[in-house]
């Protein structure tokens, strides 16, 4: 269970030759006459100058530099070398902080919110001893060798990495599959997991045919969604607020879906496109981070938003690129897709304590009510900006909900840190 | 007809073959797990490499090329967009006309092995004027420039391409996309469409209608039966073939999930296949593996099946390389599913004459009272071997099979 230090590498010269020979020769798909902004997915005017900026302007040195400013680490879960970030505090009343991203993203998500994290500010803020993993699979992290690495299996080595490390106790905080994972983790590790920060929930509706406690527990909520199916959801819950079912790879239900239901089931044919290709490794990262994130109302004309950089978008798609790990990232949405019980992988009241954090342009967004029935809900925030990346989009609103959760468990010596 | 032109297909220039060639000489492989679990996690790179390899080293366009340049190839224009076609009229005087509609991932060299015994009455068995087109936005044929072009846009300018040509009375014969449109076409065009030959005939089970009551109470009985004691028990083992008759849900059929993609956001992953031969051939080959029929012990463990050889295949993604059509062949999906155009194509009845051919193995399958039900059907065959793309995998019986449908309707007069 050695802990070996790790600096994050340079692109090998022939592989930057390449990746610069394979932009220049870049084909384009043929697309309509007409206009017809994101409708069919990225539109080549919002890919090819993003192509060109990763050809003539982009520096993977400069962000390299910014990486190696952090402490990189390997250690071997598993029988996988596992890649991590430690940043402990040197305060005394830090608490441990897993922090994890999810698809199509890596480590280099959280780039901005590691040091606030880490030192707090001019107030009281909570600090942390931060970690950051690569998922197995995604970045320099290495990626499973044989089938059944899903939602549980991550679960349990995240958490085994943590005790590695030496924090027996810890607030884990995700987003995307981190959140997926986390809530895993929340229900099935709590011995070492004490409190869960999670940015994108996803709960049954509270009716008793799913949880029956409910009606003894939260009998005011299982009316309040009885009475939504009747009058509306929005009449009952308020405007803005979905709903709907959401489906892993059920296209009728969830049209946002298709790429799950490809990557869910033929990752391997899927994969090719995406590896030998840098622009299509580009492009379909891309749609993901145009489709998630809070544009403003400028969706249509926009490719990334304002809060997020050509630069920061690029070095996550250059990290998949360099470590040829878009493959294998997307093999976890197979395996979770034939994992046994895979509804309880995600389903499933969650005790221990935890913060929600729902923002506008996340993908789902759910009543409170039902919330209060699936979570401990400790702590419940409604931002009016952000998305699906709110370490990128809305750092500081994340770092200071963060703060304060870290807070209230250490207040309340929920976690014994 | 004066805006019909001649049409060669044409070589590589030097600069499109060097621009191949160096794609496919600096290719990066996906990372793959370790063991070998064969195609359950879709194309793997012990299939994809040595055809990549294949077609930068062996493969020659010239040959196919010049395979198909025995045929006479058109451009015309319909509806704004330039269509090409093969049109190998018979010399035969018995000889009606037929058209051959491919689907995807495949193009009008799907029909190479079937152009001319069609043509030529092979055995002594009917002739036919043989017309092939590109479906737009396929081969040679121009991409649609708006939106809306899914079956009804295609079906009209299909029909319209006869009607051009001068067939005013024509059997249709569409596998894939082409078995789609071919159905629309059989309902809505059938003053033109006289009969339709289909391998993929979509359609609804023996339904309570108020024609169903009166010609066949018992299919209703016997589907109502099914319903209760199972499918395979009724209607016998794998006579009913319906993936969980689904178009874009993968969690009822595994194998749809291309069309869920290519139905939602056909443009994000036309990149990767579009600059990429490698992506564009590793798409295209595990469906020329999964649809294919291959003996039961042989699946796992090659990639095409015997009756494909690499040398065909690569034609048909070297079609889709030189013309860049597999971005905007994927749109079909798309407007299809915008458009919900299946339900508009299974419900309907076909009134015409149906001939419908059950290969060993494809993606549906539907027992043969469900056909006489839904269709008008005058022929029905099983066969032993062929799988979704027959024309091409097992030429001899389907050009038998077409013959013996179509001397039916050239000796009872149906198509004149």
């Amino acid at each position: 269970m050695s802990i070996e230090p790790f600096e994050i590498p340079s692109i090998p010269p022939e592989r930057l030759a390449l990746l610069n020979e394979k932009l220049k020769n870049a084909e384009y798909p043929n697309e309509l006459e007409t206009g017809v902004g994101w409708k069919y997915g990225a539109p080549r005017w919002a890919v090819e100058p993003l192509v060109q900026a990763w050809l003539k302007d982009y520096d993977w040195e400069k962000a390299r530099n910014e990486m190696n400013r952090l402490h990189h680490y390997h250690a071997t879960i598993d029988g996988l070398r596992i890649h991590f970030i430690h940043e402990p505090s040197n305060k005394p009343d830090a608490i441990p902080l897993l922090l994890m991203n999810g698809w199509p993203s890596n480590f280099y998500e959280f780039h901005k919110v590691i040091q606030p994290l880490r030192d707090g500010g001019n107030g009281n803020e909570q600090v942390f001893h931060v970690v950051i993993p690569s998922l197995p699979g995604y970045g320099f992290s290495e990626a499973p060798k044989i089938p059944g690495y899903g939602i549980a299996k991550y679960g349990e080595m995240m958490n085994e990495l943590m005790i590695t490390i030496g924090y027996k106790q810890y607030l884990l905080a995700g987003s995307d599959w981190g959140s997926i994972i986390g809530n895993w983790m929340a229900r099935h590790c709590s011995e070492n997991c004490k409190g869960f920060h999670n940015v994108m929930p996803l709960c049954l509706p509270p009716t008793p045919t799913i949880t029956p406690s409910l009606l003894w527990s939260h009998p005011v909520i299982v009316a309040k969604y009885l009475a939504s199916i009747v009058i509306g959801t929005e009449t009952v819950y308020g405007k803005g607020t979905e709903a709907e079912e959401l489906a892993f790879a059920d296209l009728t239900n969830d049209p946002e879906s298709g790429y799950r239901a490809i990557q869910g089931t033929r990752p391997y044919t899927l994969s090719f496109g995406l590896t030998d290709s840098p622009v299509g490794l580009l492009a379909w990262m891309l749609e993901k981070f145009h489709n998630w994130s809070d544009h403003g109302g400028r969706q249509e004309v926009d490719a990334l938003p304002d809060t997020i950089s050509t630069s920061e978008f690029l070095t996550l798609v250059t990290i998949y690129w360099m470590t040829n790990s878009m493959p294998s990232s997307t093999r976890l949405y197979y395996e979770a897709f034939h994992e046994d019980s895979k509804m309880s992988t995600v389903m499933g009241r969650v005790r221990i304590p935890t913060a929600i954090i729902q923002f506008p342009a996340e993908l789902a967004k759910f009543p409170r009510d039902w919330i209060e029935a699936s979570v401990n809900l400790q702590q419940y925030s409604e931002p009016e900006v952000g998305g699906h990346f709110p370490s990128l989009e809305t750092s500081e609103l994340l770092v200071n909900d963060i703060q304060r959760f870290g807070k209230l468990l250490k207040m309340n010596k929920w976690i014994d840190y | 007809m004066s805006d019909i032109e001649p049409f060669v297909v044409p070589s590589f220039t030097p600069e499109q073959l060097a621009l191949l060639k160096d794609k496919l000489s600096k290719p990066v492989f996906p990372n793959e797990l370790e063991e070998d679990y064969g195609w359950e996690y879709g194309a793997p790179t012990w299939a994809v490499k040595p055809m990549a390899t294949e077609w930068l080293e062996n493969y020659d366009w010239e040959k196919p090329r010049a395979e198909m340049n025995r045929w006479k190839h058109y451009h015309t224009t319909i509806d704004g967009l330039k269509m090409h076609f093969v049109h190998e009229p018979s010399s035969n005087p018995d000889a009606i006309p037929i058209m051959l509609v491919h689907g995807w991932p495949s193009t009008f060299y799907e029909f190479h092995k079937v152009i001319e015994p069609l043509r030529d009455g092979a055995n002594g068995g009917q002739a036919f004027h043989v017309v092939v087109p590109s479906l737009p936005g396929f081969g040679f044929s121009d991409p649609p420039k708006t939106r809306g072009y899914g079956v009804a846009k295609m079906a009209e300018i299909l029909n319209s391409l006869m009607v051009k040509l001068g067939y005013s009375q024509y059997l249709l014969q569409g596998g894939d996309w082409g078995a789609i449109i071919g159905k629309y076409i059989a309902t809505r065009y059938n003053t033109n469409c006289k009969a339709f030959h289909t391998g993929l005939p979509y359609c609804l089970p023996p339904l309570p209608t108020p024609r169903n009551l009166l010609f066949y109470p018992f299919k209703i009985a016997k589907f109502g039966a099914s319903l209760l004691l199972g499918f395979d028990r009724v209607y016998g083992k794998g006579k009913l073939i319906l993936n969980g008759a689904t178009f874009a849900n993968a969690e009822l059929y595994n194998g749809c999930g291309y069309r869920a993609i290519q139905g939602t956001r056909p443009y994000t992953l036309a990149y990767g296949l579009t600059d990429s031969p490698l992506g564009l051939m590793a798409w295209m080959l595990e469906k020329f593996h999964e649809w294919t029929y291959h003996p039961p012990a042989k699946q796992d463990i090659q990639a095409l099946p015997e009756t494909i050889s690499s040398e065909v295949f690569l034609t048909q993604v070297t079609l889709y390389w030189l013309t860049n059509t597999m971005s905007s062949s994927i749109r079909i999906y798309y407007e299809c599913l915008r458009q919900k155009e299946m339900y508009k194509v299974v419900f309907p009845r076909v009134k015409i004459p149906v001939a419908v051919t059950a290969y060993a193995h494809d993606i549906s399958r539907l027992p043969q009272d469900w056909l006489e039900t839904a269709t008008d059907l005058y022929q029905y065959s099983e066969y032993e071997s062929g799988g979704h793309f027959p024309a091409t995998e097992e030429s001899e019986l389907f050009t038998e099979d077409v013959q013996r449908f179509g001397k039916i309707l050239h000796d009872k007069k149906i198509i004149q």
